[in-house]
């Protein structure tokens, strides 16, 4: 009885309904996913590189719908034809948000996207450091103007450096950007948990 | 979810319908002798508009209208209907004049660069992934620095030994000029440059000339040069993804242009009903 | 593989930001500078690797950014300005990112296009850019047109810059007036009379719709000519351009099928424009005329595959009818040889394309000797027109009249008609011919006169008679403008008109003989015109009977009769020719201005006179047919053909016929024992197969325009 029990949590989910399509991604697929606790996202950003053609229009979304700053890059753990890119996964369990001293990164109220909020983050990089998969960014903030000048703390003459990551677009319509920006369906913010969209969308 | 090919198949039929409604149209019109270049040019014409909004598009990430994936469907469907079109509106004649040859030889260079591009877009990124290595272009020349320090390295280390110079007289003459720089534009047409391969036998070659270390400076060299040659890869075959934009969009604003006086000129000297 | 390169930490992988427009200089060696240009393209190493020390009570602080390594070791001078190291090395010359690039050259090139286009439509060079391709060789020619110099030839556009071509793009409409405009260029070189009539150049075959009409439906009776009634189409007057008919489109090939979804231009515009059809511009050996053979049949009731399949039969080729009536079949066994000599009737226009039928002199007077000779022959034909007697009438009172030698029963065609012209004869004319009363039947009248008590009457159109013989008798001028004046009055036009000149000029000839009549018959009448009381008692008997042969041609007075009459004096006489069509125009025009009473009873007069003649014109009228208006003098060429949109070359037939005399190939006689009237001319209609044999796919050209053309241009 405790071998079933194993051999459930160990083996990889069989659809049960008749009828529906079997998730068929192979087994080393799942095998990157979890070891690299990839599984933890509930919007992972896969990039087919297949089929990208690495022209960065969802570096210019994400970028445009953020002031010009960009909240991911475009490089990331490879498995296969596919990347997992170092943008926020949106974890179900976030390590990030263990031990931020000011509270900035939180869950949103709109649907729990992890967030950080710019004004109250001090930049101390906590987040960053924690992060397992190095998907936040220490940056120097830049102002609006044309200059784009490192923005500059009067009182110790530094610059000021703050958090990034991937906010999912909170704060407009439509969801990430980036899904939508790309040409050639090579993006996609994918739940982990859900194995049958994963299986549906690696086998497009 | 929908698979490639379920939309591959369906699209094709909606452009080949598209297509037949279209030379249908044209051929009836032209039975009863109407002007067919007339509303073959306006529909030409709204067709190279819209397909110039895909542009305009991928510059505007909000308001949120469409994926751009689908905007790209689009335009590769109705770009290819607008070459037929373009080939009806003409009547598959080649123009005489010198303003007319200009545009339509400004129109093709559109075209097929379109056509080269789709060709390129959907076999270049197959072959980078199956290459691996996966660089970010703009990075490339940090790269290639710090690939050409670890060889300078490793050349440095191999004069440790018994003072022999082979490894460095030999990367001074071949590899130095190699590792200082991504290999030429014309060669990245092709996609096996053999340069690598050769360097790499040489080297080996070269083994019997040296001694237990430095046959292991050797081989980590050899790596070197294994990973320069992806990096040459990534650089050239993601340039040539960049490059061929740079033919296809400019290009666009004259056909344009080219356009509008065509318009113009049409209805200024237009000599029947 | 991977690149080890590649660190994904934070601190390993700077922020990247693909957006920006400028990178920093050293990025392509390979060793770009943490912070990057700004936004403006202007490097940052001067304002960051060096510091704003700042001030904490005594001590001075460095303030360099991490990204230019932070802090210096050494900190600010003690009087508070920087000390770090200038950092030269660090500078850097900013490159654009390839986006930025590729941006530039967008609006590079959109500049470069935009300033070529302004300089090429600028005046030296607009026109040969501009031109879309070389004119054909027929057009080239024309002077001004040559090396792309003028378009304004052909173009009001030509004439004009951008500025006004946008003004036309934005006002003009295609249809309206304009298109007129642009044909008319056209027009002003290809318009001769008979050609392409001006004001019917943009309609459907350049003719009115009306004519389209009656055209088809001749076409589609199968005897046109001889059928008792014609078609009842009204001929418009008017070029009003109707839809032709509802025979737009049939469809009989898929190509055809498509047509019907369409409504073309025939139903919508009913006109069409040259360049439809004529398309310019396509180089230098273009052929204009080319069109292709669906485009006919988009109009075309019976439409078809090709020549070969489908085409209608030919039912009416040769033209059947119309011309000189001949039948060849019967001619056939006229000839000692049996065997028809075509050359010998008929021989090649100058051009070689159609067969002409030679002069009467040449063809027919062979054997239908129509010249008479002199009072010896016995050729002359019997035929002798009876035109001046003067009738029987008893006067009351005494009246100034031949009573001895006034034999006439009724009045003669000629004398009604003549009588007609007199104004003051027209009322009793009116009467003798009235329906209800003598219905042209002299003696019935005169009978009528009796009855009701109106003798003067008699006396009236005894006078009348009088003063017709007066001035066919006279000579002077005034006899001959007397003349022209009641001619032109008979039939009801105007003294320019050609058959009264014509009419006149016959009629002099006749002075001579009606004088001698005058003399004979009424030597006083000029006295008693003037008013003067004469009898006819005091006349000498006339004593000379010289000019009384039976056989004399001409003008001549019968004694035995006391008559005037005339016998032609060779085939194609001219009195009885004009007067023959006077007759056949003013008798059958439609027209007739009712609210004139003396033109209403004048055409009255001409339809009895004609409906009289007509047997006796029997003798013309049996070789020369009639149509509704004309009679056919000559011979039909298909020249004369019901539509001209059929033209057949004859000479490079000819020259394929194994004996070039071999006419029969083609034109077959119908020597068949029931050879009905549809076959007038005698021969059976061509066989398609004929042409078939050659005109078919493979081998001589089949095509519509090969026969047909849109223009009636030449048989």
């Amino acid at each position: 009885m405790g071998d079933e029990k194993m051999t459930e949590l160990h083996t990889i989910k069989e659809v049960p309904e008749a009828g529906k399509k079997k998730d068929n991604f192979d087994p080393s697929m799942m095998e990157f996913l979890v070891e690299n606790r990839l599984i933890n996202g509930t919007q992972t950003m896969l990039i087919d590189l297949d089929r990208c053609t690495r022209c960065d229009d969802c570096l210019q979304a994400c970028a445009s719908g953020h002031s010009n700053n960009p909240r991911f890059i475009r490089h990331g753990r490879i498995h296969g034809h596919y990347m997992v890119a170092n943008a926020c996964m949106h974890c179900e369990d976030p390590v990030c948000m263990i031990g931020c001293p000011t509270g900035a990164i939180h869950r949103s109220e709109r649907n729990g996207e992890v967030v950080i909020n710019d004004l109250t983050c001090i930049g101390c990089g906590t987040c960053a450091i924690s992060c397992p998969y190095e998907n936040i960014r220490m940056v120097n903030v830049r102002d609006q103007s044309d200059e784009s000048a490192v923005m500059v703390d009067p009182v110790n003459g530094r610059p000021i450096v703050k958090a990034t990551k991937c906010d999912l677009c909170v704060e407009h319509h439509g969801g990430p950007a980036c899904e939508r920006a790309c040409p050639h369906d090579a993006l996609k913010r994918a739940d982990m948990n859900d194995l049958d969209f994963l299986s549906d969308w690696l086998n497009r | 979810m929908k698979t490639f090919r379920f939309r591959l198949f369906w699209a094709i039929i909606a452009s080949l319908f598209l297509a037949i409604l279209f030379v249908v149209g044209m051929l009836s019109y032209k039975i009863v002798l109407h002007n067919t270049a007339f509303i073959s040019g306006w529909i030409l014409l709204v067709m190279v508009l819209v397909l110039t909004l895909f542009n305009v598009r991928k510059k505007l990430t909000y308001p949120p209208l469409f994926k751009s994936a689908t905007w790209m469907q689009f335009h590769i469907y109705i770009g290819a209907l607008s070459v037929l079109v373009f080939l009806l509106h003409t009547e598959w004649h080649l123009p005489n004049g010198v303003f007319e040859s200009i545009f339509y030889c400004l129109f093709v260079f559109v075209a097929g660069s379109g056509v080269i591009g789709i060709y390129l877009t959907r076999t270049i990124p197959r072959q980078l992934a199956g290459r691996g290595g996966e660089v970010i272009f703009e990075r490339i020349p940090m790269f290639l620095k710090e690939l050409r320090e670890q060889a300078e390295g490793l050349v440095i280390d191999s004069l440790q030994f018994n003072d022999s110079t082979i490894i460095a007289d030999f990367y001074n003459t071949k590899l130095a000029a190699y590792m200082s720089a991504p290999r030429p534009v014309s060669l990245r047409v092709f996609r096996h440059d053999r340069l690598r391969e050769e360097y790499q036998a040489e080297l080996k070659a070269l083994h019997r000339y040296l001694s237990d270390e430095e046959q292991e400076v050797a081989e980590k060299i050899s790596d070197v040069l294994a990973l320069k040659d992806v990096l040459d890869f990534h650089h050239g075959r993601q340039g040539l993804l960049k490059a061929w934009l740079f033919v296809h969009i400019p290009l666009t604003y004259a056909v344009l242009l080219f356009m509008v006086v065509h318009l113009v000129l049409v209805h200024a000297f237009y000599g029947g009903m | 593989m991977r690149i080890p390169l590649q660190e994904l930490g934070f601190k390993e992988s700077t922020y990247e930001r693909p957006n920006q427009a400028w990178v920093c200089g050293w990025a392509k060696d390979g060793d770009p500078c943490k912070h990057g240009p700004d936004g403006n393209g202007r490097c940052t190493a001067h304002a960051q690797a060096i510091c704003q020390p700042r001030g904490d009570g005594d001590r001075w602080l460095c303030t360099r950014a991490d990204a230019f390594g932070g802090s210096c070791t050494e900190g600010p001078r003690p009087d508070g300005s920087c000390s770090c190291p200038t950092p030269e090395h660090l500078v850097c010359q900013p490159t654009r990112s390839l986006r930025a690039k590729r941006g530039l050259l967008v609006k590079l090139v959109a500049a470069a296009t935009f300033g070529f286009l302004v300089l090429m439509l600028g005046d030296p060079w607009r026109q040969g850019f501009v031109s879309p391709g070389e004119l054909s060789s027929v057009h080239l020619a024309i002077e001004g047109t040559a090396g792309e110099e003028n378009c304004m030839t052909c173009h009001s556009a030509g004439s004009q810059g951008p500025a006004a071509w946008i003004e036309t793009l934005l006002t003009a409409s295609d249809d309206g007036e304009d298109h007129h405009n642009r044909s008319e260029q056209c027009l002003a070189c290809h318009f001769k009379d008979g050609e392409i009539a001006r004001e019917q150049a943009m309609l459907v075959h350049g003719v009115a719709s009306g004519q389209l009409e009656r055209v088809t439906l001749i076409a589609q009776s199968p005897n046109p000519d001889q059928s008792p009634e014609k078609p009842s189409v009204e001929i418009q007057a008017n070029v009003d351009v109707t839809v032709v008919g509802a025979s737009v489109i049939g469809a009989t090939t898929s190509q055809l099928i498509l047509a019907d979804l369409v409504h073309g231009p025939i139903e919508d515009k009913p006109e069409i424009a040259c360049s439809n059809c004529h398309q310019e511009h396509r180089g230098i050996n273009h052929d204009l005329r080319l069109m292709d053979d669906v485009a006919c049949q988009v109009c075309h009731q019976q439409s078809f595959e090709s020549f070969n399949f489908g085409h209608p039969r030919f039912t009416q080729v040769p033209r059947q009818t119309g011309g000189i009536s001949f039948d060849h079949a019967k001619h056939e066994e006229r000839f000692e040889s049996g065997k028809m000599n075509c050359a010998g009737c008929h021989s090649l226009d100058s051009q070689g394309h159609t067969m002409e039928v030679k002069s009467f002199e040449n063809a027919c007077e062979g054997c239908h000797e129509q010249r008479s000779t002199d009072h010896h022959g016995d050729v002359i034909k019997k035929n002798t027109l009876l035109m001046i007697q003067l009738p029987e009438i008893e006067f009351e009172d005494d009246a100034y009249w031949p009573v001895d030698y006034a034999y006439g029963e009724s009045l003669t065609p000629m004398m009604t008609m003549l009588l007609a012209g007199d104004d003051e004869a027209l009322p009793l004319l009116e009467k003798i011919y009235d329906e209800d009363g003598a219905a042209g039947d002299l003696y019935e009248w005169l009978i009528e006169t009796d009855d009701n008590d109106e003798p003067a009457l008699r006396v009236e159109l005894a006078m009348a008679l009088k003063r017709l013989i007066a001035e066919l008798a006279d000579d002077s001028k005034d006899g001959a403008k007397a003349r022209i004046d009641r001619l032109a009055s008979a039939l009801g036009t105007t003294v320019d008109d050609m058959h009264v000149q014509h009419l006149a000029n016959d009629l002099a000839s006749a002075n001579f003989v009606m004088l001698i009549f005058k003399q004979l018959y009424l030597p006083q009448v000029d006295a008693d015109l003037a008013g003067e009381d004469v009898s006819a008692e005091d006349d000498d008997q006339p004593e000379t009977q010289w000019m009384t042969s039976a056989t004399t041609a001409g003008w001549r007075v019968d004694f035995d009769d006391a008559s005037v009459s005339y016998r032609p004096l060779t085939h194609g006489d001219s009195l009885l020719k004009d007067w023959m069509e006077a007759l056949k125009i003013h008798s059958t025009k439609p027209a007739v201005d009712v609210t004139n009473r003396k033109s209403e009873i004048r055409a009255g007069l001409q339809k009895h006179i004609y409906a009289e003649l007509k047997s006796d014109f029997n003798a013309c009228t049996k070789c020369h047919t009639q149509e509704e208006q004309t009679i056919n003098w000559n011979a039909a060429g298909r020249a004369s053909g019901f539509s001209g949109y059929t033209k057949f070359n004859h000479s490079p037939h000819i020259a394929m016929l194994p004996d070039q005399d071999d006419c029969m190939t083609c034109h077959v006689l119908n020597t068949g024992s029931a050879n009905d009237l549809s076959m007038p001319r005698g021969f059976l209609p061509h066989r398609n197969e004929r042409c078939e044999s050659c005109h078919a796919p493979g081998k001589a050209n089949n095509t519509c325009l090969n026969c047909h053309q849109y223009h009636k241009l030449r048989p």
